[in-house]
């Protein structure tokens, strides 16, 4: 399937540039000057110069396995609950220890001028839209895929499954819940039982409204309880392997998304 | 297929090369002595006729807007030429003759990026981001990719060669455009293997394609992203707020 794209996207330029080519053949003793050639230097040209943008050069597609993300342009970012709603609300970066945690947004939906983003806020997969022209949209090719019944997050990069660990979920009474979510935030812990790193994530427990001084927002972070990875004991993080959360912490942009089943 | 490294002859280049850096990476890229490089590069500061008043064109200054388009037409292009042989060096994919390409000519089109960034200044186009979509990861897309960049890179060019006003850029541009057309000739030498298919010289004369064909062309292959690649990182440190 890649192959075949590959190949017809090969086959495409080399198309176009044989139309280009298409006036470079030989009319009588010397080569014709091609069509797309301009007439010669000293000649009154019968056209003017090609203005050059990049825009013209750049693709508008996400890449293909890639998802968007929005960064406001300044501090804070106006919300709206539709496009051109009255009534908005200003969103704000967390502050942790007196430090900003970057804003970002993962991009569900978009509308000319205009795109939908999932807010980190509860309630779970609760949206805002944001105007175009406030954000800078940026892609990830990363895709964290939590399999909460057999124990496992995959790493997914560009379509293709880059990383495949062993987790611990949420326990029967505080569950990791489904849905499709990102990562908000990105902090290195200096507490050990969230081992090194801890990945927060636009989710939210169904069953703590608080917990270690937060509104029981859920991550995935690291552990100095490795024996309990591969079982359903967590408060509704995902826990992993020490070594395997420095991986993602280096690896992963904040704003990927994370699908949880 | 020989595994003599052609000395390229970046003399015009010179012309932009206000400290030195083109020099340098010409040096290795010939694997040629310093001496014999400043021998060469001496040969070309006698013509002192170009580099007296290239101070001002090397700003980007002087430069009529339509060569500033032009060289950030070429800009652009030895950008994604040198990002795709930059990120199939660092994969690792490729090895024997199809390495060496690579490396050879990945240097050359890092040269002329850096010649025309010098050239431009602050006029100089940024570097977009790329998406070369797997093209690198297996030595058959790989030459297959390289074939159709470097023959855009020389048709390219030339649709633009009298385009340029500024003879300085003109000869500049000129001394790049045939450095374009022997990476095509030896990329198709390597696939070929031999057996002269594909051909590395397949036609007695060489068409021309005008700047919003190549730009077509380009886009189409999705290489280049309007958008960024988000970057990792933006850690804080403390102490996590979340569920355990």
């Amino acid at each position: 399937m890649r192959r075949s794209l590959v190949q017809r996207m090969l086959a495409g330029v080399a198309a176009v540039l044989a139309v280009a080519a298409g006036g470079g053949v030989l009319r009588g003793a010397l080569p014709a000057s091609d069509a797309a050639s301009p007439p010669a230097r000293g000649v009154a040209s019968p056209r003017p110069p090609e203005p050059f943008s990049l825009a013209d050069v750049q693709s508008r597609k996400v890449p293909r396995g890639s998802s968007l993300i929005a960064v406001p342009k300044a501090r804070s970012i106006r919300a709206y609950r539709r496009p051109r709603a009255r009534r908005t609300r200003r969103l704000r970066p967390r502050v942790i220890e007196g430090q900003r945690v970057p804003m970002r947004f993962m991009v569900v939906a978009q509308r000319k001028g205009w795109v939908r983003v999932q807010l980190p806020s509860r309630p779970n997969r609760s949206t805002a839209w944001l105007r175009r022209r406030d954000v800078v949209l940026t892609t990830t090719p990363y895709r964290l895929v939590i399999d909460r019944k057999r124990h496992r997050l995959s790493v997914i990069n560009r379509n293709r499954l880059t990383l495949r660990v062993p987790i611990a979920v949420g326990s029967s009474l505080t569950p990791t819940p489904r849905g499709r979510y990102y990562v908000t935030d990105l902090i290195r812990s200096r507490d050990p039982f969230y081992g090194p790193y801890a990945l927060g994530l636009s989710a939210h427990s169904p069953v703590l409204t608080s917990y270690a001084g937060g509104n029981g927002q859920l991550g995935i972070h690291g552990t100095n309880q490795p024996w309990s990875i591969g079982k359903d004991v967590s408060h509704g993080c995902i826990r992993v392997r020490n070594r395997f959360v420095r991986r993602l912490a280096r690896a992963v942009p904040i704003g990927t998304p994370v699908v949880i089943r | 297929m020989s595994n003599h490294i052609e000395p390229v002859d970046v003399s015009h280049l010179a012309a932009f090369d206000r400290d030195g850096a083109l020099g340098e990476a010409a040096e290795h890229i010939n694997d040629t002595s310093r001496r014999s490089f400043l021998r060469n590069a001496g040969v070309v500061a006698g013509g002192v006729g170009v580099l007296a008043w290239l101070p001002g064109v090397a700003r980007g200054q002087s430069l009529p807007q339509g060569d500033v388009d032009i060289l950030n037409y070429a800009l652009t292009l030895e950008f994604l030429e040198s990002a795709f042989y930059d990120e199939a060096n660092k994969k690792g994919a490729l090895s024997g003759a199809y390495a060496r390409f690579a490396k050879v000519v990945g240097a050359h089109e890092a040269a002329h990026v850096d010649a025309l960034k010098k050239t431009l200044g602050g006029k100089a186009t940024k570097k977009p981001s790329f998406d070369f979509k797997g093209t690198t990861a297996s030595q058959g897309t790989f030459a297959q990719t390289a074939i159709v960049l470097e023959d855009t890179g020389v048709k390219a060019y030339q649709g633009q060669a009298t385009e340029i006003k500024t003879p300085a850029v003109l000869k500049a541009a000129i001394s790049i455009h045939p450095v374009e057309a022997r990476h095509a000739a030896w990329i198709r030498s390597i696939v070929g293997g031999g057996s002269g298919s594909p051909s590395p010289a397949p036609d007695a004369f060489n068409p021309a394609a005008d700047m919003a064909t190549i730009l077509a062309a380009v886009q189409g292959t999705g290489f280049i992203n309007a958008m960024e690649t988000a970057a990792s990182g933006g850690a804080v440190t403390g102490q996590p707020a979340i569920g355990g």
